[in-house]
């Protein structure tokens, strides 16, 4: 019995000693430890990987953190983040596969609450007066569950479901209305709807699969993508619509099927969208589509995330696999100049500003 | 050396069983009587094949997860006990790695792969791995190479049972039985098992538990074995699959999902022996079936449903005592269809295959062609050839050399968005050089590899947001594998180990990044010891740190896993009393990100022979 001992001490000390265990799957955050003035990049990482991370950039210190939530709270953020928003004193991260939003103190990043329940499929946020809006695409194949919750903006508890057609994603608050686009979740869709308070007050009908939206000079500027090609390939649109009779009043159609563009943004009185690897813009007032593009974005492997804020365009790229860091580019929206470029955590959905 | 001593097995068996017909036929004609995957041990000797005996499989948990990543070197990525399991052999993808039923590809035709938690060990009596490139014996996807789940026939054994029962933590319960029954030309083989658990282990450091990831498994088999005459064996194989499972949540998502698997393969084979000819027809029938419901309370599922008839033929020709030629002649047609595909879809694919072995003592080698007609996609020419030397009775040397393929799959050619009619199969360009040292006691093999892959099949995003497959990647896979075994018995004690290592590289060759989810290290080791009724043993595997992003940039680390068991016999060894230990040290490791696994459990069994 005494050989069997040894051999089974031998065997595991042979095997022990060829295995370390350093977890650096996640590094911790640098610089410091507030967060102010700068930019956040949301990365939804990986889905059922639980590694959403937000990236903090100030270019003017020539800072970038990753991975601030976990750094600072030591738990990990959670999974597949869809959006970022802020609000009066705190921030919201939406997280679509964990199912929660949570609530972290803007400047710190530490974490406040979580609102773990009456979430299904959560998407994308938006506020008014004390609400907090939600869209949640409930069962992914069940087209009738779709809804949007609305939580006190205070002590974060429900207060109500609003049912809403298929697929809501995008959501705007604009003059005490609630917009949202229903780019159809994992069908496809054609809707903006139009919540006052806690009801849908309206539902009008743009091109197929909405996919962004802004507000400007009295009206509501959509996005649609058209239909992919295995769906009957569609082009796309960007509809106008009067905020003041909720009614459609110009629909800009492109002329070829492969176009679908995306990212509706508005700034300075023009109307920014993004088309494959190429950024658009045009008045407000124009009565055609843009030929020509402002400005390429040919250093984006893949675009992921767009915004506009304070004249320059930031686009987020993902890695080409979607497997590992992505990267945000910074453009000069006057000249189309690439002006920054900073590495961000894995596949890298949004730039937002706390402003 | 392997491949010899299951030989001299096979040959044993037989003459114990069989004596009337192991005169009458030459010895060459004997593996065809008892197994139908006869390339495996007489096409197959410049590869390395390792065969796990039955004592490895009882040892191990049901799933053939389990057993091959305790003993082989497989490195295998798993969602989670009992979840979606993928192996990589040699740093290859889940899809090069192919399995064989019988002699039969059984690789999904939806995704090119097997999930090993979806095959029992139970009911097979022989489960092989066959290392390196295989595709002109076995078709696609054997390129790091191929594990062989075989039925074996004996004859003139009378009827004899066997009965598991298991009980472990996390409620996971098991239970089989194996019966067998044979006169001089008649062999029947039943088994049926069950493996059930709740699965409900607590993730360690956490206050979380692994939740919906509960499993429930049935597979039935049997097999038929008639000696028509001295010339002609007619045979017979089912195998039928059922598996309920939830698929688990992780460390920050709950998970209310289920999948459910229904497959079956059945197989029906006639051998016949006329002059210098031996002549196999073999007619094969597959069906697999999965549901996903997104949430399992509800009725609401997708599903896919895929159909594959195969029919066979193999003319093998003896020259001489030394020198065989066999012909290979196959079509298979499959048929699709499911949630995800419009309408029915349907491949046809027909080859014919040419194998020449020559046997000059010491120098034995293997040379083999094929070539593959499918309407849609265009087919390489495979081949292989290889040679083997024996410097003495104790020392060979093996080289081989072969192109191999993996096709595209249901899924890369007909999903409803991005499927693409346009792809090639991933081809193959391989060499590998092992040798052998063989002696009564102690066994050892290394064996270098290299694999050069083009038109590695990928789901790549396109501009439009919508994720197709392309033939994009080149990999170079390089490195070695290294199989030991010892036994020795001093008077009443009787002590074994074995142990398997591979160090691997596998490269991107455009980014000369280490491909994602290939250890650079994995090793196994096992020891056992045996004294009267009493045998006790001890497992371990390393699996080395992996990159989990193709900018590696992103790990999990490496971790050892130990389970130790003891089995005391009694009644004759009539029946047997057995408890393991997993995961003795209780150590924490995730084989996928936020996918904990489980700290150290119990598990306890009782056997019956009769």
């Amino acid at each position: 019995m005494h050989s069997k001992h040894l051999i089974y001490f031998c065997l595991c000390a042979l095997l022990f000693s060829a295995c370390d265990n350093n977890d650096d799957s996640l590094p911790d955050p640098e610089g410091p430890v507030t967060f102010e003035n700068g930019i956040f990049v949301l990365n939804e990482g990986n889905f059922q990987q639980g590694n959403s991370s937000v990236t903090y950039v100030d270019p003017a210190a020539g800072v970038v953190s990753h991975n601030i939530f976990e750094g600072v709270n030591k738990v990990p953020m959670g999974d597949t983040a869809t959006d970022l928003a802020f609000f009066e004193d705190h921030g919201f991260i939406v997280l679509n596969v964990s199912n929660t939003i949570e609530i972290v103190d803007p400047v710190t990043f530490e974490s406040i609450a979580t609102i773990d329940s009456d979430l299904h499929n959560p998407r994308k946020i938006a506020f008014s007066e004390r609400m907090l809006y939600v869209t949640n695409w409930g069962e992914g194949s069940d087209t009738t569950d779709d809804y949007v919750a609305v939580f006190d903006t205070q002590n974060f508890e429900l207060l109500t479901k609003i049912p809403v057609a298929e697929g809501p994603e995008d959501i705007l608050s604009f003059n005490g209305n609630i917009f949202v686009a229903h780019g159809g979740g994992w069908n496809f869709n054609n809707k903006i709807s139009v919540i006052t308070g806690t009801e849908v007050n309206k539902v009008i009908e743009v091109g197929e699969v909405p996919n962004g939206i802004a507000a400007a000079d009295g009206s509501l500027w959509v996005s649609s993508a058209g239909l992919p090609d295995y769906a009957g390939e569609t082009a796309g649109s960007i509809s106008k619509i009067d905020l003041g009779s909720l009614t459609v009043e110009k629909t800009f159609s492109f002329p070829d099927a492969g176009q679908h563009p995306a990212n509706m943004s508005h700034y300075n009185g023009d109307i920014y969208f993004t088309l494959r690897d190429e950024v658009f813009s045009f008045s407000t007032s124009a009565s055609e589509l843009p030929t020509i593009s402002a400005f390429p974005i040919e250093e984006v492997a893949y675009l992921y995330g767009f915004n506009i804020h304070e004249g320059k365009a930031y686009a987020a790229s993902a890695s080409p696999d979607f497997t590992g860091n992505g990267k945000l580019f910074i453009y000069d929206l006057a000249g189309g100049n690439l002006v920054g470029q900073y590495d961000t955590g894995i596949n890298p959905n949004g730039i937002f500003f706390n402003d | 050396m392997m491949k010899k001593n299951v030989y001299y097995l096979l040959v044993f068996v037989l003459l114990q069983a069989f004596p009337a017909h192991a005169q009458l036929e030459s010895l060459q004609q004997l593996p065809e009587v008892i197994l139908s995957d006869i390339h495996l041990h007489r096409s197959s000797s410049t590869n390395h094949v390792q065969v796990l005996k039955d004592s490895v499989l009882d040892q191990n948990q049901p799933a053939l997860t389990s057993v091959l990543k305790f003993n082989s070197p497989l490195y295998f990525r798993e969602n989670g006990p009992g979840m979606v399991a993928s192996a990589s052999f040699r740093g290859t993808t889940a899809s090069q790695t192919a399995v064989i039923w019988n002699g039969i590809n059984i690789n999904s035709q939806f995704n090119g792969q097997t999930d090993f938690n979806t095959v029992l060990t139970s009911g097979f009596d022989e489960v092989a791995i066959r290392s390196g490139g295989g595709s002109v014996l076995y078709g696609s996807g054997a390129i790091g190479g191929s594990i062989h789940l075989n039925n074996r026939f004996r004859f003139n054994r009378g009827l004899q049972n066997k009965i598991q029962l298991r009980y472990g933590s996390f409620d996971t319960r098991y239970g089989s039985l194996d019966s067998e029954y044979s006169n001089e030309d008649l062999s029947l083989q039943l088994a049926v098992a069950r493996h059930q658990s709740d699965n409900d282990f607590p993730y360690p450091e956490s206050d979380k538990i692994n939740d919906n990831g509960d499993f429930s498994n049935d597979q039935l088999s049997l097999s038929i074995g008639y000696l028509i005459d001295q010339n002609n064996t007619l045979k017979f194989y089912t195998n039928y699959f059922d598996g309920d499972r939830g698929f688990s949540g992780t460390l920050t998502a709950g998970s209310k999902s289920k999948y459910e698997d229904r497959n079956s393969r059945n197989l029906v084979e006639w051998n016949s022996y006329f002059r210098n000819f031996k002549s196999n027809v073999r007619l094969a029938y597959l069906d697999e079936h999965y549901k996903y419901f997104e949430n399992r309370e509800r009725d609401n599922f997708s599903y896919g449903r895929a159909k594959t008839g195969i029919i066979k033929y193999d003319l093998r020709y003896n020259l001489s005592s030394k020198a065989g030629i066999t012909g290979i002649l196959e079509y298979q047609n499959s048929r699709g269809e499911g949630s995800n595909f419009s309408g029915i879809n349907e491949r046809n694919m027909g080859s014919a295959g040419l194998l020449f072995i020559h046997d000059l003592s010491p120098l034995k080698y293997e040379i083999s062609a094929r070539a593959e007609f499918s309407d849609k996609y265009n087919s390489p020419l495979l081949f292989s050839a290889g040679a083997t030397y024996s410097f003495t009775d104790f020392y060979s040397v093996k080289l081989n050399v072969s192109r191999n393929y993996r096709i595209p799959t249901f899924n890369d050619l007909f999903w409803y968005s991005g499927g693409n009619l346009d792809l090639k199969p991933e081809k193959s360009l391989q060499a590998e050089l092992g040798q052998n040292l063989h002696f009564s006691n102690l066994n050892f093999s290394l064996t270098g590899f290299i694999i050069n892959t083009r038109d590695l099949l990928r789901w790549v995003p396109s501009s439009g947001g919508l994720w197709l497959p392309e033939n994009t990647k080149k990999a170079l896979n390089y490195g070695f594998e290294s199989t030991a075994d010892w036994q020795i018995k001093i008077q009443e004690h009787k002590i074994s180990f074995s142990g398997t290592y591979a160090f691997t590289k596998a490269m991107d060759q455009s980014s000369d990044k280490t491909l994602i989810y290939v250890p650079m290290h994995k090793g196994t080791a096992s020891a056992g010891y045996e004294i009267k009724n009493f045998s006790t043993y001890l497992q371990i595997l390393y699996n080395g740190e992996v990159f989990t992003s193709s900018d590696n940039h992103y790990t999990l680390p490496g971790y050892t896993l130990s389970n130790l068991g003891f089995n005391y016999n009694f009644l004759k060894d009539r029946v047997q009393l057995g408890l393991v230990v997993q995961n003795i040290f209780d150590q924490e490791y995730q084989s996928m990100p936020s996918r904990p696994m489980p700290g150290r459990s119990i598990q306890s069994s009782l056997t019956f022979n009769f």
